[in-house]
């Protein structure tokens, strides 16, 4: 079976840092991967390798099929990437934000209109397409910005840690949205820091200090630590945690 | 591929328009600086306060004093007593000047004249200038000056002496100079200026900006962003180039307009087909620096103070305000690599001069050979920066 | 006022600086290059001015004027042709003055009156003067030394250049270097340190703490106020190590004066950083505000008297004018504090105004 993301001894090394150690990660089409792990356990760096914007240092890595060292090219039209910070354009509308991001990924001029009153609408920010994006409140734009990550329908999304400081009320919006695109065969690659979120995967690893700690599905996590909520199992894989 | 590219032009286009404060600054406020204070950029040095030490009290001293006193050129500030007084005068700056009338002036102005028996001349009086040397620009231009209008004093005395004793004035004043001022009648210091100011505000205009954009689009992560799309490094680069490029010119053709027309500048004999290849080419130049410098530096601060340095270096080298005929040799040599200097000769020269664009062939080939490197150095930084 | 507040202020905002080590060094060497610059490079005396020589007939004599005009400093000739238009030539040659002799120069020598035309190339007026000046005395002394006759003439002049017998330009261009210098770096440091705040929202963080805002001013302030210190000291040490710039007169009057100037600008970044809201405006601004202004309208680089009525006038609210006053005068001409107190009472006013009125925005900005 060919996997969506895979990666053998993946690693990044700065100097004498190794914040990526080694990992090994197997995500199937269609399935919610969530990535867990504590504030500086490497997940933002491991996220940003698999999307070709750094080179790994050591190992190997496919993305939707392709090398993530030597085809990041095509690797791009593929996929949907949502950074932690906001990384859209404040001085522009809700509506040209959008507009441009399906204009870099060369949607058909006939479609754009409709891919992007539909991202609006799924996302739930159809009535502010002409607002300026700066004025908007902190979830919102997190919202603006899940719409731009899907609006080109990629194979694969990459969020990192997308509900970080989001109002409650937008973090199910989030997670209904993420259900419903890995419904439609998108393959989601999701890291955060919440805990109770990461019972909405199909599957989660556990990153400490750069290492996969452990692996598999919520029930398998809690039986194997005989814990009764992933909080818990983190709090126990992370007791041995150096970092942080 | 096309398409990419001018969703990034559009993209930076209203990030642009959008940010009048920026405009505003960038724009009017040089431009006004430009109109009021063109008048401050004079190497002419004028109101020059002049103290005259007469030693010798005589006719002809005092009609020496009152040719000064009265000339434009001078303030006069009063005769002085001793040569100790003047040299605070010079000090204390209250003096730029000072004319010392020796004693036994008269003698000596009656001696040097030639009579019938002797058309050979004898010795001048000697008048001395006393000047503060520390201002070795404006010091050297006064003493040019009084020696000039004291020389011209000397001249006429000559000949009214001469005509009076029925002499012909004609043949010891040999030289019949006929001097002339090409392009600047008026001599109007202003107009030498106004294209150094223009070149600062397209340099600002086209370095600042796009390297504040592309610094700022790091640091807010946008960019990172960027380079998650399909978008290629150099599609991102030249989206981000071109509109800065464009603007720069603009900048420059609206306060070429205005300001010409401010200082009277005779616009008419510029071949503006061969200005417009050459603001073309520098715009390139200088936005490139705008992209190199942003691959360098990690906050928007920093790209100001670099960008800042390299123009204070290139600017005072130019030419703008001292000639560079007057370096020496090694740092002409260097300067050669300076685009304002080629660009600002180039400025000159068709607008001042009226100059066909033909004639400033190699400033053309310079500035493109130094736009082609800075441009291809900056393409090469980014996407080394963005890898 | 809590001075344990406003030194954790300035001691976070030291790290910030010390960390930007980028900015510290163009500081430092920006001056120095100047110095450098204004000492070797840049040198107002008219030299090696091109000329083009127009001989329709040439002569042993108008050979002779050939090699005094090559022998010449101030020229450079280029060529000597027997015709053409001074204008096409002047573009052609590129050169600052043309000068075309007469077809009977040879007799005429001998013979006088010479006839010579000379056109000068007014698009630089500074050079044309200088040129046009001296060109009458320059022919005057080729004809005399051709004639091999002693030209009348009534009045010889004697120039002597007081105060700087070394010729050292470096000297004069200090004070002015410290000036325009301190005046950037106070005002752009300070106007963008507060407005990053301000676009990161931590100076909001900071409003709503125990701090006043005096407190939070004075401790932001505090750390550009050292560092422009510093700059100033070494500026005036490398100027005296390395180009013999020497202070003549009183050293803590011109440190005292000079504080006043820093300070000064600092209220004017201060004041800056309340009008705008984004760092780049506040970059544009300190720019500009403080660039052209220090450089042209305070005595700087043009003569003060030299400049339209108008804008003497302009010149006095420019702090760079009253701080060069006294800067020129403690270094140049060692004049003493008591005459240069006009001076000192201005900039002080100004500094102490500036700085309460930027504050009182401040505090007003919520």
């Amino acid at each position: 079976m060919t996997y969506s993301i895979q990666t053998k001894g993946l690693s990044k090394i700065f100097g004498h840092f190794t914040a990526v150690d080694a990992i090994d990660v197997e995500v199937h089409k269609g399935e919610i991967y969530g990535f867990l792990g504590a504030n500086g356990a490497g997940k933002t760096t491991a996220i940003r390798m698999l999307c070709g914007l750094l080179q790994p240092s050591k190992g190997t890595g496919m993305v939707a099929g392709f090398d993530i060292a030597r085809e990041t090219a095509k690797i791009r039209t593929r996929i949907g990437y949502m950074s932690q910070k906001f990384a859209l354009y404040p001085d522009l509308t809700v509506l040209e934000n959008l507009q441009f991001v399906a204009e870099l990924y060369l949607i058909a001029r006939a479609q754009v209109k409709d891919r992007i009153a539909d991202a609006a609408e799924r996302t739930g920010i159809q009535k502010l397409l002409l607002r300026r994006t700066g004025e908007l409140p902190w979830g919102w734009q997190q919202r603006l910005s899940m719409a731009c990550a899907t609006v080109h329908h990629p194979e694969i999304l990459f969020l990192d840690e997308p509900t970080g400081s989001v109002d409650p009320l937008s973090r199910r919006v989030f997670w209904d949205l993420i259900r419903a695109e890995a419904e439609r065969g998108t393959t989601i690659f999701v890291t955060t820091h919440y805990m109770d979120e990461a019972e909405y995967c199909h599957r989660a690893c556990f990153l400490v200090d750069g290492k996969i700690a452990d692996l598999g599905t919520p029930a398998e996590l809690k039986a194997r630590h005989g814990a009764t909520s992933l909080q818990d199992v983190f709090l126990q894989i992370a007791q041995k945690a150096r970092r942080s | 591929m096309m398409r990419r590219f001018f969703a990034l032009f559009r993209k930076e286009f209203l990030q642009i328009r959008r940010d009048s404060q920026s405009l505003k600054l960038l724009f009017l406020l040089p431009i006004l600086q430009s109109l009021i204070l063109g008048y401050a950029m004079t190497r002419d040095v004028r109101n020059i306060s002049l103290g005259i030490l007469d030693l010798d009290h005589s006719p002809a001293s005092a009609a020496l004093g009152v040719h000064l006193k009265h000339h434009e050129r001078f303030v006069y500030k009063g005769n002085f007593q001793t040569i100790a007084q003047m040299r605070q005068g010079l000090l204390d700056g209250s003096l730029v000047i000072g004319v010392m009338i020796p004693h036994g002036f008269a003698q000596q102005i009656q001696d040097a004249i030639p009579d019938a028996s002797n058309m050979e001349a004898n010795e001048p009086a000697k008048v001395t200038l006393l000047l503060d040397g520390q201002d070795a620009a404006s010091a050297g231009t006064a003493a040019g000056y009084a020696g000039a209008i004291i020389a011209q004093w000397s001249m006429e005395t000559l000949e009214q002496e001469l005509l009076a004793q029925g002499l012909d004035a004609q043949s010891l004043s040999p030289l019949d100079l006929r001097d002339n001022i090409l392009y600047n009648q008026e001599l109007d210091y202003t107009w030498n200026m106004v294209p150094g100011m223009l070149i600062i505000l397209v340099t600002m205009t086209g370095a600042l900006l796009t390297s504040f954009s592309l610094v700022r689009e790091r640091e807010n992560g946008t960019l990172e962003q960027l380079l998650v799309t399909p978008v290629s490094p150099v599609q991102i680069l030249l989206g981000k180039a071109l509109p800065y490029w464009i603007l720069s010119q603009v900048t420059f053709f609206l306060a070429f307009a205005i300001v010409g027309w401010w200082y009277h500048i005779p616009l008419y004999r510029t071949d503006f087909l061969g200005l417009s290849v050459g603001i073309a080419v520098y715009a390139l130049t200088s936005v490139s620096l705008g992209i190199l410098v942003s691959t360098i530096v990690s906050s928007q601060q920093q790209a100001l103070f670099l960008i800042w340095f390299f123009l204070v270096f290139f600017i005072l080298t130019s030419g703008f305000m001292l000639p560079v005929e007057s370096m020496p040799l090694w740092m002409q040599d260097l300067t050669q690599c300076n685009a304002v200097r080629h660009f600002l000769y180039m400025v000159r020269a068709l607008v001042l001069r009226g100059a066909p664009p033909l004639s400033l062939l190699p400033e053309y080939l310079k500035l493109f050979a130094i736009a082609s490197v800075l441009f291809a150095s900056s393409v090469l930084m980014f996407r080394r920066k963005s890898a | 006022m809590n001075m344990r507040f406003v030194l954790a202020i300035a001691a976070k905002e030291f790290r910030h600086i010390l960390r930007d080590g980028q900015t510290l060094s163009i500081i430092l060497t920006l001056p120095v290059v100047m110095m450098f610059l204004f000492g070797y490079a840049l040198k107002s005396e008219i030299d090696d001015a091109r000329v083009v020589l127009i001989d329709p007939n040439p002569s042993p004599a108008s050979r002779m004027l050939a090699d005094a005009l090559e022998a010449s400093q101030q020229y450079a000739l280029v060529c000597i042709v027997p015709g053409g238009d001074p204008s096409a030539l002047m573009v052609t040659y590129r050169a600052r003055a043309v000068l075309q002799l007469s077809p009977d120069f040879g007799k005429s020598i001998e013979e006088p009156p010479v006839h010579i035309g000379a056109w000068f190339d007014g698009s630089d007026p500074a050079t044309a003067t200088v040129l046009r000046n001296a060109l009458p005395g320059f022919l005057r002394n080729y004809i005399s030394a051709s004639t091999k006759t002693k030209l009348p003439e009534l009045v010889r002049i004697d120039a002597r250049f007081l105060f700087n017998p070394e010729q050292k330009s470096a000297l004069f261009f200090v004070p002015g270097l410290m000036a325009s210098i301190l005046a950037m770096i106070c005002a752009l440091l300070t106007s963008v340190t507060i407005t990053k705040e301000k676009e990161s929202g931590t100076l909001a963080n900071l409003r709503i703490s125990r701090l006043h805002s005096p407190e939070i001013i004075t401790g932001k302030l505090l750390p550009y106020f050292v560092i422009a210190s510093i700059t100033g000291i070494f500026i005036l040490t490398i100027g005296n190590l390395v180009f013999g710039v020497y202070i003549h007169g009183n050293i803590p009057f011109l440190a005292l004066a000079t504080m006043a100037y820093i300070i000064t600008n600092l209220g004017i970044g201060l004041l800056i950083s309340t009008v705008v809201e984004k760092q780049q405006h506040a970059m544009l601004g300190s720019l500009g505000l403080t660039m052209m202004p220090t450089i042209l309208l305070s005595g700087f680089v043009f003569p003060l008297a030299s400049l339209p009525y108008a804008l003497q006038v302009l010149s006095n609210i420019i702090p760079a004018t009253w701080y060069l006053l006294i800067v020129r005068g403690i270094i140049l001409k060692a004049t003493t504090p008591a005459s240069l107190t006009t001076p000192i009472l201005v900039l002080t006013g100004m500094g102490i105004l500036l700085l309460a009125l930027a504050s009182v925005r401040f505090a007003k900005e919520k």
